[in-house]
C-alpha cells in the first residue's frame, strides 16, 4: 500500500483507537494513538493480513520538556507488503509510563530497555526492564534534554 | 569400587554427586568478542544454559552528541558508529538529512556513493570472513581477507585520504571527485578480486572442519528471526527476503541488476554462504556503476546553513554491510537535529544470541557470535 492508501485505510479501520493519522511533509504515514489503545492497535497492525507489519524496525523516544511530554516512536515495516508506518504514543514526562510491545515483537525487548535507560520511560509489563547501556547504579537519563545542564556536554562554539 | 562410583554418576545432574551450574565471564577483553563486549555465560558442564550480553562498554552516546552538533558535523560521528563499514553509515545519515531538507544529490555523486558503499561492503565482508574463520580456529582466511581488504582501503585512501573513518559521503554529494585513474585502478582490482572469492571458498566452504563447526549450529527459524528483529544477511540466511536495496530502493539500486542472496537453512553456514554470494553481487554492482559513471557535478546546490523545517521528521533505512541501518531525525527549525536515532543491525542481531546458543557447547558461542557479524560500537553507539 502507498502511504496515502495506508492513511485512509487506518482512518476507517481504527477510527476509535487512534487520535490522528497524518502524512508528514516527508511523505511518511504517522499515527498518533492514545495510550490505552496502543498495544491493541499494534497487535492488529501486526496480525491483520492487509497490514501485516511483521517487523519492528526501530523504537525510540523524543523528549519535549516544554510541553512536558515524552513521545515514544516506533517504526514498523512489512516484509510482505513493503510499507512503512510510524506509531507515536505520548507519555507524561514527569512519570512516563507506556505499555510494552514485547509480546508482539520480541525485538522490542532491547529497544525498550534502551529507551528506559536513556529516557526513563517505564514500559509496563516488560519482562526484563534493566539499564542496558549505562551502569546499573546510574541515576540519570542521558538523552533527556535537561541532562546537558549537568555540565557533561561541551557545546561547540 | 570404581564401577559403583561410575554407576552413581548420571548425565544431566541427577546423580548424588550432581553437577553445579557455574558462571563464566567472557570478555570484555577477549579477541573473539570483536570489541569490548562482555558475555556472562551460565554453563552446565560444557553446555550453555544462558548467555547474557552486557552492553555499554563502548557507549559514547553519539545520539546525544549529534543533538549538539550541526547536520554536517554529525557526519564525522557517524563514521565511529560502524568503523568497519563507515561509508554506509555516512550515507545513512546523509540520506536522512537529504530527505528531511529536500536535497537531491547529482547523478555523478549518487553513482560514486554506490561504488564506495559496495566497495565498503566488500571490505567489511572480507574482514568478517577472516574474523569469523579465526573465531572458530582457522587463522589463514584472516590473512587472505585482509590482503584484499588492503587494496580496497588503498582505493579509499587515494580518493579521500582516509583508510578507516572516511567522512567522504557528505550531505548533498561527496567530499571530492575521484582521481582520473581511479576507474582503471578499480576495474583492475575487481578483475584481481573476483577469482579470489573462489579461493576463499576453496579454503572454507566445504572444509570438513568448518562444516562441522557451522552446519546446523545456531539455527534462526524464519518466524523467530523476523519477530526478534534479526536483519540483513543473518535473516537472509533463514530464507527471508529482507534486502532494503530491493524493498525500498535508494540511490540507483533499482537501475542495476543484482540478485538478492538467500539461503534457507538458517544456520551459521547459511549466513556464511549469503555473505560470500553477496561479495560477488557487490562486484557486479560496482562494475555496472563504473560503466554508468558520467562527468558532472558532485555536490548539490545547498544553502550555506542547513536547517531542517520545524516539526519535520524522517525515518530512512539503508542496507549497510551488517543489515538494516535506520536513521531517525527530528528537525526543530534550527541547524541542529532535535533528535537523532541510529537503528543499527548489530544491536538487534545480538538480541537473539541467547536463544541461539542455548543448549549448545561453549565453543559454539564463538561460531554463532561470529556468524552474526556484530560490531560492538554499533551495538553500544
Amino acid at each position: 500500500m502507498t502511504n496515502e492508501e495506508l492513511k485512509s485505510k487506518i482512518e476507517v479501520d481504527f477510527k476509535n483507537d487512534i487520535q490522528t493519522v497524518i502524512i508528514s511533509a516527508q511523505k511518511e504515514a504517522i499515527v498518533t494513538v492514545s495510550p490505552e489503545h496502543y498495544v491493541a492497535l499494534c497487535q492488529k497492525l501486526c496480525e491483520e493480513k492487509e497490514y501485516f507489519f511483521n517487523h519492528l524496525s526501530s523504537l525510540t523516544a523524543i523528549d519535549f520538556p516544554k510541553e512536558n511530554k515524552i513521545t515514544v516512536v516506533s517504526h514498523l515495516w512489512s516484509y510482505k507488503h513493503f510499507h512503512q508506518l510510524t506509531i507515536k504514543v505520548v507519555a507524561d514526562r514527569s512519570n512516563p509510563k507506556v505499555a510494552t510491545l514485547e509480546n508482539i515483537w520480541k525485538s522490542a525487548n532491547w529497544f525498550e530497555r534502551e529507551v528506559f535507560d536513556l529516557y526513563g520511560v517505564v514500559f509496563e509489563g516488560h519482562s526484563d526492564l534493566r539499564r542496558i547501556m549505562m551502569p546499573d547504579d546510574y541515576k540519570k537519563f542521558p538523552l533527556r534534554k535537561d541532562f546537558a545542564d549537568d555540565g557533561f556536554i561541551v557545546k561547540p562554539s | 569400587m570404581t564401577d559403583l562410583l561410575l554407576s552413581q554418576v548420571k548425565v544431566g545432574g541427577e546423580s548424588q554427586f550432581g553437577t553445579d551450574e557455574y558462571v563464566v565471564n567472557l570478555g570484555p577483553q577477549h579477541p573473539a568478542t570483536h570489541g569490548v563486549l562482555r558475555l556472562i555465560v551460565k554453563l552446565d558442564g560444557e553446555t550453555v544454559k544462558e548467555t547474557v550480553p552486557v552492553l555499554g562498554y563502548l557507549h559514547r552516546s553519539i545520539e546525544k552528541i549529534c543533538e549538539n552538533r550541526t547536520y554536517p558535523q554529525c557526519i564525522t560521528y557517524t563514521d565511529r558508529i560502524d568503523y568497519v563499514s563507515a561509508m554506509s553509515v555516512n550515507y545513512a545519515f546523509a540520506l536522512a538529512t537529504e530527505k528531511l531538507m529536500n536535497i537531491e544529490a547529482p547523478a555523478r555523486a549518487q553513482w560514486l556513493r554506490m561504488i564506495f558503499i559496495e566497495l565498503q561492503r566488500l571490505a567489511s565482508h572480507l574482514l568478517w570472513m577472516g574474523a569469523f574463520a579465526g573465531d572458530i580456529g582457522a587463522l589463514t582466511p584472516f590473512l587472505y581477507g585482509l590482503r584484499e581488504r588492503e587494496r580496497i582501503l588503498d582505493l579509499f585512501e587515494m580518493t579521500c585520504g582516509q583508510r578507516l573513518t572516511y567522512n567522504y559521503i557528505r550531505i548533498g554529494g561527496v567530499m571530492i571527485d575521484i582521481l582520473p585513474d581511479f576507474v582503471s585502478k578499480c576495474i583492475a582490482f575487481l578483475d584481481y578480486f573476483e577469482p579470489k572469492i573462489d579461493e576463499y571458498e576453496d579454503l572454507l566452504t566445504y572444509n570438513p572442519i568448518f562444516l562441522e563447526r557451522t552446519k546446523g549450529v545456531g539455527v534462526i527459524s524464519p518466524e523467530m528471526g523476523i519477530n526478534a528483529g534479526v536483519c540483513g544477511p543473518s535473516l537472509r540466511g533463514s530464507g527471508i527476503a529482507c534486502d532494503v536495496r530491493k524493498q525500498q530502493p535508494y540511490l540507483y539500486y533499482d537501475q542495476v541488476k543484482f540478485a538478492e542472496c538467500i539461503e534457507t537453512a538458517g544456520d551459521c553456514w547459511s549466513r556464511y554462504k549469503v555473505r560470500m554470494r553477496e561479495m560477488r553481487e557487490s562486484v557486479s554492482i560496482i562494475r555496472q556503476s563504473l560503466e554508468r559513471l558520467e562527468p558532472g557535478p558532485i555536490e548539490a546546490k545547498m544553502p550555506p546553513v542547513l536547517k531542517a523545517p520545524l516539526n519535520s521528521e524522517i525515518y530512512s533505512r539503508i542496507e549497510s554491510s551488517r543489515g538494516e541501518m535506520g536513521v531517525y531525525l527530528v528537525g526543530d527549525g534550527t541547524a541542529k537535529p532535535w533528535k537523532a536515532k541510529f537503528r543499527c543491525a548489530s544491536f538487534s542481531n545480538l538480541y537473539v544470541l541467547d536463544q541461539l546458543t542455548k543448549g549448545w557447547k561453549v565453543a559454539d558461542i564463538m561460531a554463532v557470535l561470529g556468524s552474526l557479524d556484530m560490531i560492538v560500537p554499533e551495538v553500544d553507539r
